[in-house]
């Protein structure tokens, strides 16, 4: 009987399978790659502009400008960021004292990776 | 007797395959290598803004007023003095200094008030007004 040189259905199967494998692990580190560089330029960006709202809102007050009269517009016209960057305003009370704090976070695709946070106390 | 080499179908079926898989890999990653250029600049740009804002901060936190703002230099009433250099590609803080990689910069400095003063930041595409003060950070 002659021989035969073909696969078999199971190295057939075995070789679709690993190579769809390696396929979709190629994806999941291209995806997490992005992820990860935008959430990297993310933070650094949020460092600087906490920074900056915390001490614009600390010169509001200062001059006498209430809590309240702080607000997330100010704030984002303020540092001159990009549109994709949302601020929220809060005012709260702990022990006798108001705090505004402001959330900060960039919604590129309406799920924001992480929201970062500041507090600025009235005197 | 028994053949040992390829035969020309099996050779054109590899190459196929192979040119099919690499074409593949290039049309569904694109970007991918480019990415990975790009990361590694991404990645010193924002180590060293964030190192400078550290240095930055570090500086503000130990002093209580601006004595003047004069010819990109901030100097601060316990001697300590930011200067920005190289087109806000550099700063030195009391001698040291910190170079900003990428199209990262620091520029632009402005006095604001006697414990304020006002910078540009570009951080990833993005020009920035930063606003800083003296003293610890939510005094």
């Amino acid at each position: 009987m002659k021989r035969r040189h073909g696969f078999t259905l199971v190295e057939i199967c075995l070789t679709i399978t690993l190579a769809s494998m390696l396929m979709t692990s190629l994806f999941v580190l291209s995806r997490n790659h992005r992820n990860m560089m935008r959430r990297l330029q993310n933070n650094t960006s949020a460092l600087y502009m906490l920074e900056s709202m915390r001490n614009f809102a600390r010169f509001q007050i200062d001059r006498g400008v209430s809590l309240t009269a702080v607000t997330s517009n100010e704030l984002l016209q303020f540092v001159e960021c990009t549109s994709e960057w949302h601020v929220l305003v809060k005012i709260t009370e702990e022990k006798g004292v108001e705090k505004l704090v402001i959330s900060l976070a960039r919604l590129d695709s309406n799920n924001p990776d992480c929201v970062y946070k500041t507090e600025v106390t009235s005197r | 007797m028994r053949r040992k080499a390829f035969t020309l179908i099996e050779l054109m079926i590899v190459i196929a395959i192979i040119s099919i898989a690499t074409s593949g890999f290039f049309i569904g990653f694109p970007h991918l290598f480019e990415d990975i250029d790009r990361y590694q600049t991404m990645v010193e740009e924002n180590r060293s803004l964030t190192l400078a804002y550290g240095k930055i901060r570090n500086c503000l936190k130990k002093c209580k007023r601006i004595e003047r703002v004069e010819a990109g230099r901030v100097l601060l009433d316990n001697d300590c003095v930011i200067a920005i250099e190289n087109f806000g590609q550099q700063l030195r803080i009391n001698g040291r200094v910190i170079k900003l990689n990428g199209r990262a910069s620091i520029s632009e400095i402005e006095h604001v008030s006697d414990t304020m003063f006002m910078t540009r930041v570009m951080t990833g595409g993005e020009n920035l007004r930063i606003l800083w003060k003296t003293g610890v950070a939510n005094e």
